[in-house]
């Protein structure tokens, strides 16, 4: 047993296809460890389903095409699967059950992966420590006192912790790539409108993008291979030619120039992040890369236009939620407008709350010009400053949090800090641009440290080739948490 | 820019949310810091910045201008809490 969890998805699928493991033995390990779960990564698990698709799969294995063919995974919450409740982690969507799944669950099946179940996040992708879910917090399988990140810790948690090989979660602000970073994992952000978001539940839409969180970069580039397609239900949806990533995978990152932006590395970064953040400089350095320091001035202004777009849009997306057509309904009223109120009241929690709030404040009259306006004006600024960088560099390195994975409650009380701490992450979303979070050291109690790796605009392979480039000379990825 | 208790029940009406006492007093600190915060955006440079709705610029898509089925009638209304078998109900909204 502990054999078939320690592998990557590749080395999964590779042994399935060398039949040296069936696909119902590895769905049924799968399955065995989320029901022992101790961390709360699952809001639902399907292990009926799961089963039998398991089985069905195996019968048509000398169809295997996909290089993830048979192998179990786990969908974030706000993923919509056909017929399977999904929540966002809240009360207000209470059991429902979409009638159609989202565009990156129907990619995945048709590559043959298994998902076992949906996985637990911050309420509506809201938050950055996966406390705020209806259904109690998520814990980080390295340290049982802290956070696993967010929104999408469900999902790190359970690869994290060897219950699923990879998953999928969504990130608008840093929502893959924290909770990888903090749970020793590599995860990706793709570049907007290259997976589709057909099927996601919306957060702020210019912003969300679908990302999977993985052992390793190889398992990255071949999930995003199978999940990146244009697709006609997504208006956002970027035409491209897809599906290359994995074979491009060389670890040759000779002539690579990376950039390192100073402010990012200014007061207030962890100094041991700091320190495991440059040494990977130094590594692909040796491997041939050139490592320049440049300025970067718009990162002081990513978190209040991120947070400004990101509650303006999820205001007007959670407009939705009115207790009409799917999910809770409040069960007294006076009126259709009480019914309204009472529902959104009763079912969304504080966090949403505020976030509602703050959004409705930054578009209404007479407070648009002076907070959305600007908003979108340091979005552009902030992309065009993107671009300047991309011509005297290949590549862009940074830490992906201030910090390691912060203790249980110590962000819900404070929801600056808690903002703050996505200052790396958010202001990549701005851009709309690729970036990538991979291990990279430990702190002084053990807890795993994350640089990131921001591309140009569809660059994702060349993150990813640099990424693998790390990863084959060192072996952070590879730590695995006590369990 | 202050958050009075006047601007937070305003809020609070267009975002269909009712709050108790004791959340009004904790949203309005709270909201006070976030927004104290977001001050920082008037300290950009007053330039002839064109507002970046989108990170992609957008191409529009066309069809086929074909009649097409979306979604399954009776699906839907599964999802509903109150229906008549044929449309969602809610309370009368019209005297």
């Amino acid at each position: 047993m502990k054999e078939i969890v320690s592998l990557t998805a590749l080395q999964l699928a590779h042994a399935i296809r060398n039949r040296d493991l069936s696909i119902p033995e590895v769905t049924q390990a799968a399955l065995e460890r989320a029901q022992k779960d101790k961390h709360n990564c699952f809001i639902t698990l399907t292990p009926e389903q799961a089963l039998h698709r398991a089985e069905g799969l195996q019968q048509r294995i000398k169809e295997a095409e996909s290089p993830l063919y048979g192998v179990p995974t786990a969908l974030k919450d706000n993923i919509c699967t056909r017929g399977i409740r999904t929540t966002c982690a809240s009360k207000i969507l209470g059991d429902f059950a979409p009638p159609y799944s989202a565009s990156v669950v129907e990619l995945l099946a048709n590559a043959g992966t298994v998902s076992i179940g949906k996985t637990n996040m911050d309420e509506f992708a809201m938050g950055s420590t996966s406390e705020t879910s209806f259904y109690g917090p998520v814990i980080n399988p390295w340290d049982s006192t802290c956070s696993p990140g967010g929104s999408s810790g469900g999902s790190a948690a359970a690869v994290a912790s060897e219950i699923v090989s990879f998953a999928l979660g969504s990130d608008t602000g840093g929502s893959v790539r924290q909770p990888a970073s903090h749970c020793g994992l590599t995860g990706i952000k793709p570049t907007y409108g290259t997976v589709s978001r057909y099927g996601l539940i919306a957060y702020a839409s210019s912003l969300d993008q679908i990302g999977p969180l993985c052992k390793d970069a190889a398992d990255c580039a071949a999930v995003l291979d199978t999940i990146q397609m244009y697709d006609r239900h997504d208006s956002t949806s970027i035409q491209d030619n897809y599906g290359n990533l994995l074979n491009n995978l060389t670890g040759d990152v000779r002539s690579l120039r990376i950039g390192i932006p100073s402010e990012f590395f200014d007061v207030g970064l962890d100094e041991t992040i700091r320190n495991a953040v440059l040494a990977v400089a130094e590594v692909l350095r040796s491997r041939g890369a050139s490592v320049k320091e440049f300025s970067f001035t718009m990162l002081s202004s990513a978190i209040p236009a991120y947070y400004m777009i990101a509650c303006a849009e999820a205001s007007s997306n959670l407009a939705r939620y009115d207790g009409v057509k799917y999910g809770l309904r409040s069960k007294e009223y006076t009126d259709l407008n009480d019914m309204y109120c009472k529902t959104r009241t009763h079912g969304f929690g504080s966090e949403v709350k505020r976030r509602i709030l703050l959004g409705t404040f930054a578009l209404s009259a007479g407070y648009y010009d002076a907070y959305y306006k600007k908003a979108l004006q340091a979005k552009a600024m902030t992309q065009a400053a993107f671009q300047q960088a991309f011509q005297s560099f290949d590549l862009l390195l940074t830490p992906v949090s201030p910090s390691t994975a912060p203790k249980l409650g110590s962000s819900l009380n404070d929801p600056l800090k808690m903002y703050l701490s996505d200052m790396y992450t958010a202001v990549v979303n701005l851009a709309g641009l690729p970036a990538m979070s991979m291990p990279c050291g430990f702190d002084s109690t053990d807890l795993p440290i994350g640089a990131q790796l921001i591309a140009p605009h569809k660059g994702e392979g060349i993150a990813l080739n640099a990424a693998h480039a790390f990863q084959l000379e060192t072996d952070f990825h590879k730590r695995r948490c006590p369990i | 820019m202050y958050i009075s208790k006047e601007i937070l029940a305003q809020l609070s009406r267009l975002s269909k949310l009712e709050l108790s006492e004791q959340e009004q007093q904790k949203l309005t600190d709270e909201l006070q810091t976030v927004i104290n915060y977001m001050q920082k955006l008037s300290l950009l440079p007053e330039e002839d910045t064109n507002p970046a709705d989108h990170a992609v610029t957008p191409c529009n898509v066309f069809r086929e201008d074909r009649v097409i089925c979306s979604q399954n009638r009776s699906e839907l209304l599964l999802c509903a809490p109150a229906t008549n078998g044929e449309t969602f109900t809610v309370p009368k909204t019209v005297d």
